[in-house]
């Protein structure tokens, strides 16, 4: 992924979280993958192929997908919404790679994971990876992106 | 109205329904992936659809294709988080009325959803 393309990438996540609840997200400095990426509670992770090529995740604790989730439906949380959340806000940053990107692509279904292991490896690219750390309403999640 | 929704995420279900709660929709069926949405629309006969594209089993623009052929006159609202643009243009070409990128606020929502049914 090339700098640019992330600096637009930031973007959109800041406007994401800023129309969702016009409360908006703190990105912190993104940082190279280095083959220990973060993984929180709850994962979901996109598949990317076509004209670009690799993965991107979101991973996130259980009180910012509770948030989310109450934000989204006015509905209490359950552990099935949160994971179907952490799914769903993977879907739709991923997605809007394209905005970034400015070349076609697909994205898979997302699969979810609950449980963080102790640390997820990124196979190895020739571009660079990044992973985006955010602070939103006063927890922390972050997006890892590594896609050729 | 006669509204049937496909979106593989329950959260986005619910929160279409939640939107619409207001605008005189009956909502006559909802789907998790585009084949149970293919077997909601034969059975429940909607008059407009909500399609999410990215589904498990069959997705939204094989869908638009069967409704489309099937009924034509049935509205189809392309609710998806794929921001490129041959996907839009792919699905207004197979017959759907409008395209709606994701995130969406109950606002866009609902003037997507207006707008679709006045077209």
């Amino acid at each position: 992924m090339k700098q640019a393309e992330l600096t637009t990438f930031i973007s959109i996540v800041e406007s994401y979280f800023q129309s969702l609840a016009d409360e908006p997200a703190q990105i912190g400095v993104p940082y190279l993958l280095d083959g220990r990426e973060p993984a929180l509670e709850y994962t979901g992770i996109i598949g990317v192929s076509g004209r670009r090529k690799g993965v991107a995740y979101v991973t996130a604790g259980r009180a910012t997908l509770d948030r989310l989730v109450r934000i989204l439906t006015g509905s209490e949380s359950a552990d099935a919404l949160a994971l179907d959340m952490v799914g769903e806000l993977a879907n739709v940053l991923a997605g809007n790679l394209g905005r970034a990107f400015e070349s076609d692509f697909d994205i898979t279904v997302p699969v979810v994971v609950k449980g963080a292991p102790d640390q997820i490896v990124i196979q190895k690219l020739k571009q660079p990876g990044f992973v985006v750390p955010i602070s939103w309403c006063g927890a922390d999640l972050y997006i890892v992106i590594g896609i050729d | 109205m006669k509204l049937l929704i496909a979106d593989d995420s329950a959260i986005i279900r619910m929160a279409i329904e939640r939107s619409l709660a207001n605008e005189g929709v009956e909502i006559v069926g909802v789907a998790p992936n585009g084949k149970v949405a293919m077997e909601l629309f034969e059975a429940c006969t909607p008059d407009a659809v909500t399609m999410d594209i990215t589904m498990p089993e069959m997705n939204g623009l094989e869908c638009i294709e069967r409704i489309i052929k099937a009924r034509p006159q049935v509205k189809i609202l392309v609710i998806t988080a794929l921001t490129t643009e041959s996907v839009a243009l792919q699905a207004l070409k197979l017959g759907a009325r409008s395209v709606l990128t994701k995130p969406f606020t109950s606002d866009s929502l609902r003037a997507a959803y207006l707008e679709m049914i006045s077209v």
